[in-house]
């Protein structure tokens, strides 16, 4: 058992307003998700290659229970997430594990609504005490999950840092 | 490299024997995990050792903050270039 509570971390949240309808918001979020992701900074592959090498593509799958996965060249799948509620043009939610593994998926939820510049788009990363839980009991030295997800994650930011 | 970290402090040219990587990639991925301040060094003799550093928690969500920030950046970045070709992208 974790010695100390897990602490209450905040959600994550960002918002962006494109110049679109939200039908057209929603579908260029999910459907064209590998055309404008940054995975050459930010995927699976980007970080293990050390920013040498990024997926060949990736892929958001257009409905519930759909995954969003990463592909190499050689074939090899890399899933971040499966989407839990597909609700176009207004919400889509998924999970969230693309460095670490599924139990301790967060949550991230992609609204879209129309604004005045076109479509607000708020992004929601949260359920972060699902992680806070594994690290405490990291910290506690019996559990192996954490390090992978926040050693590579925090490791690859760190990279990006320097790098700027 | 962490999971090795994480059991007991190790040395460079030791991760370099129990990891199917360079020593030279050892080094550097250790030198980012050290920026990162995910690991901390010391001497002993004459190695130079490596040891996993507990860390705030809060740091991975400021991770994920800019991460999504760059993320949606580039979804704002795309959906313009889509609004500006005239012919639907397919």
């Amino acid at each position: 058992m974790p010695a100390d509570p897990v602490e209450t971390i905040p959600p994550v949240v960002k918002t962006v307003t494109v110049d679109c309808t939200p039908e057209e918001a929603f579908r260029y979020f999910t459907a064209d998700f590998g055309k404008w992701w940054p995975l050459a900074t930010h995927s699976c592959i980007a970080f293990s290659s050390g920013h040498t090498q990024k997926p060949a593509t990736c892929t958001f799958e257009q409905r519930q229970g759909g995954r969003i996965f990463e592909t190499g060249a050689s074939g090899e799948e890399h899933t971040w997430g499966t989407v839990l509620s597909w609700e176009p043009p207004t919400r889509v939610v998924f999970t969230w594990h693309p460095v670490g593994e599924e139990r301790t998926a967060q949550t991230v939820e992609v609204r879209f609504t129309t604004s005045p510049g076109g479509t607000e788009v708020v992004l929601t990363h949260s359920d972060w005490e699902r992680l806070g839980a594994l690290a405490q009991q990291a910290r506690d030295g019996y559990d192996q999950g954490w390090e992978s997800v926040f050693g590579s994650s925090y490791a690859e930011y760190a990279r990006g840092r320097a790098a700027a | 490299m962490l999971q090795l970290l994480r059991s007991k402090p190790q040395c460079v040219g030791e991760l370099a024997r129990l990891l199917p990587v360079s020593r030279p990639a050892v080094s550097q991925h250790l030198k980012v995990l050290r920026e990162a301040q995910l690991v901390s060094e010391y001497r002993h003799g004459t190695r130079h050792y490596f040891s996993l550093n507990p860390v705030a928690f809060g740091e991975l969500r400021q991770y994920a903050d800019s991460m999504w920030q760059d993320a949606l950046n580039a979804f704002a970045a795309y959906v313009s270039s889509q609004k500006k070709s005239s012919t639907e992208d397919k």
